[in-house]
């Protein structure tokens, strides 16, 4: 038997295992259903195709081209069936109606109305179409239109780009198909060898693989579980059709342990599957969820800047009319007068200090803090601080000098603006905690490293008080005792403005009442 | 008389800073929209704007963007001022031209009238 006579019968097991492989995966589902029932008509196309070959007698070749034709008779309205199905539309009467035709056309088919007599070729057999053989093949030329449209009608309103490329792979599958009317021609005298039902098997598992995809089905493990099946299946065939007892206990034992392997490497790709979906997933909502933190980030920081600007703008308002009326641009105002505007003054500018003072702890902790870094002369921009404090160290009977190096120091980067920040808060501390003497400002290089030293003659501080000094919050007990303005922010915020010129912020203290020491290092290369 | 713009939306601010350059020997006109200050400063031609940035209808930094495009007016010198603390909006607002960008609670309109002397004098 050659290889062309046995492959329609292996076309025809293969078939019928892929239907009902396809329907044991969910037997619910109506596409699932549709291909089993359309995989049967294959398998009697096939498996009469095969028996049409071997057929020695002609009344048996004759019975086996009917019995193709009992199967052939369903394609076009379980094509079409699935086609509605795929596209999701629904024409019950015309489905109706493409049955009914198969149903009349395979009760034509058993009668010479339809078949009869036989032409015979070198290759083998078959029948001679008659009347109801043409109707028929008009049937099937209509029904594959509408099966073409719906398909067409599927691609353009698919929403998804698996959705088109489905719809891609069956109109593939279709125009393959399209080769089966070749297999007609030997029924009208014209000598093609019947090969034409491999279309017929291209067009089955191009269907197949568009049915797992479109169910979501995995098509590792949908192809693992298939190819283990057909291997078992074989192996299977193999010992039952065992000519002797050892061959059929050999090959049952094969067939066993293949069955355990099988299994097990089965449950091995759906376990790899299944750990590579939960990472796919976890990785999603990973990313989704950064997503959601940057948008919360970003929200966070525009409500603070709003929430700020809320807040600073009545304040700005009496900052500016009250320096206004003490300048006497609303004209003189009595001496009496004077000081508590100058105490309504200084609490509107300790309540500027904690909004501004707030909204850099904020971007501090949200590292939304931009750094512009230049190269600049760090003795003027003491010596600008020293200038601006120098009337509030005066008002306390305080000093406030500044101690400049014996050579001019090379320029360095940094930030002005943030590092006049921690200058300013540095200098404003030592004034606050100081009741007598005052505050010295050095500068000096040591080790390529720049140290700007602040030193109090002031309250002096504890060893654990030292230890706390730069958390946020946090004034010692000087600050309690002494009833200073601040919340403690000011020492915090310098170190972190210090720590992003990658620089370094201590303080020493010999005790209570024996002043203290500041000390900010900045890399000479900032 | 040097003549400035001030674009303020705040109208206690707006008479508030208008008083004291007025005081201080400017002519002042006050708007407090963007499309007011747009035909003000081509009307008027001042020799500095003083703008705010949170503004109703259309932000200063759209004001900023759009006399940037108009040769007559692209050269005068605006002073981005606001209690809007944003580092994204004064980056912008410094690009498309502004000489400073001042945060308003931390100056006083004598210390304001201070730098917009400096920039006149530039």
């Amino acid at each position: 038997m050659s290889i062309t006579t046995i492959l329609p019968l292996l076309s025809a097991v293969f078939v019928l295992y892929l239907g009902v492989f396809i329907l044991l995966k969910d037997r619910k589902h109506k596409l699932n259903v549709l291909f089993a029932l359309f995989c049967l008509s294959l398998v009697f196309w096939f498996f009469g195709t095969f028996m049409m070959f071997t057929s020695k007698e002609e009344a048996l070749a004759i019975f086996w081209d009917r019995f193709v034709y009992a199967g052939v008779v369903f394609i076009p309205s379980l094509m079409y069936h699935i086609s509605l199905v795929f596209s999701k539309k629904s024409a019950s009467k015309t489905i109706f109606l493409g049955y009914l035709l198969s149903f009349i056309f395979l009760a034509l088919s058993r009668t010479d109305y339809f078949v009869s007599g036989l032409y015979k070729y070198n290759w083998g057999y078959h029948t001679q179409a008659r009347f109801f053989h043409n109707v028929f093949l008009l049937f099937f030329s209509v029904y594959l239109s509408f099966f073409y449209y719906n398909i067409y009608h599927y691609y353009k309103t698919a929403e998804s780009t698996i959705e088109r490329l489905q719809a891609k792979y069956i109109f593939l599958a279709y125009l393959v198909l399209l080769l089966g009317v070749f297999a007609y021609l030997p029924a009208y005298g014209i000598d093609v060898f019947p090969s034409a039902y491999i279309s017929g098997l291209v067009f089955a598992i191009v269907l197949a693989y568009t049915i797992i995809k479109h169910q979501l089905m995995d098509i590792k493990v949908v192809l693992t579980e298939f190819f283990v099946g057909l291997i078992a299946l074989t192996l299977f065939l193999d010992a039952f059709l065992a000519k002797t007892a050892l061959e059929r206990i050999i090959g049952g034992a094969i067939f066993f342990i293949f069955c355990i392997f099988g299994y097990l490497l089965i449950k091995s790709v759906m376990n790899e599957i299944e750990k590579r979906k939960e990472l796919e997933n976890l990785t999603y909502k990973l990313q989704k969820a950064y997503e959601e933190l940057k948008k919360l980030d970003k929200a966070k920081s525009e409500f603070l800047s709003i929430a700020s600007h809320q807040l600073r703008t009545p304040l700005t308002a009496v900052k500016g009319y009250i320096s206004m009326i003490l300048e006497n641009s609303y004209g003189q105002i009595p001496e009496k007068i004077e000081k508590p505007l100058k105490n309504v003054s200084l609490s509107n500018e300790r309540l500027i200090k904690l909004v501004n003072d707030l909204l850099s702890v904020s971007r501090i902790e949200a590292g939304r803090i931009e750094m512009n870094f230049q190269e600049s002369s760090i003795e003027d921009l003491i010596n600008s601080v020293i200038e601006e404090l120098k009337i509030k160290a005066k008002e306390k009977g305080l000093y406030l000098k500044f101690e400049k190096p014996k050579s001019p120091l090379p320029k360095i980067s940094f930030d002005k603006e943030n590092l006049r920040q921690v200058i300013l808060n540095l200098i404003d501390n030592a004034i606050r905690y100081t009741e007598e003497g005052g505050v010295m400002v050095k500068l000096q290089i040591t080790d390529n490293k720049l140290q700007i030293i602040f030193s109090d003659t002031g309250a002096g501080m504890t060893d654990e008080e030292l230890s706390k000094m730069f958390e946020s919050f946090s004034r010692g007990s000087a600050g309690n005792r002494l009833y200073t303005e601040g919340v403690g922010l000011g020492l915090y915020i310098a170190k972190k403005f210090v720590e992003m010129h990658k620089g370094r912020i201590w303080a020493k203290s010999q005790g209570k009442k024996k002043g203290s020491s500041f000390y900010v290092e900045l890399p000479v290369n900032a | 008389m040097k003549k400035i713009l001030l674009i303020e939306d705040e109208k206690i601010l707006g008479e508030m800073y208008r008083d004291k350059l007025t005081q201080a020997g400017f002519e002042v006109l006050l708007v407090f929209e963007v499309k007011d200050g747009l035909e003000e400063i081509l009307k008027y031609k001042p020799d500095l704007v003083l703008l705010d940035i949170l503004l109703p209808r259309e932000s200063g930094i759209s004001f900023l963007g759009k006399i940037k495009e108009i040769p007559e007016v692209k050269n005068i010198p605006v002073i981005a001022f606001s209690n809007y603390d944003d580092p994204e909006t004064k980056r912008k607002a410094l690009e498309l031209g502004a000489r400073e960008y001042l945060i308003k609670t931390n100056y006083t309109p004598v210390e304001i009238i201070e730098k917009i002397k400096k920039h006149l004098n530039d």
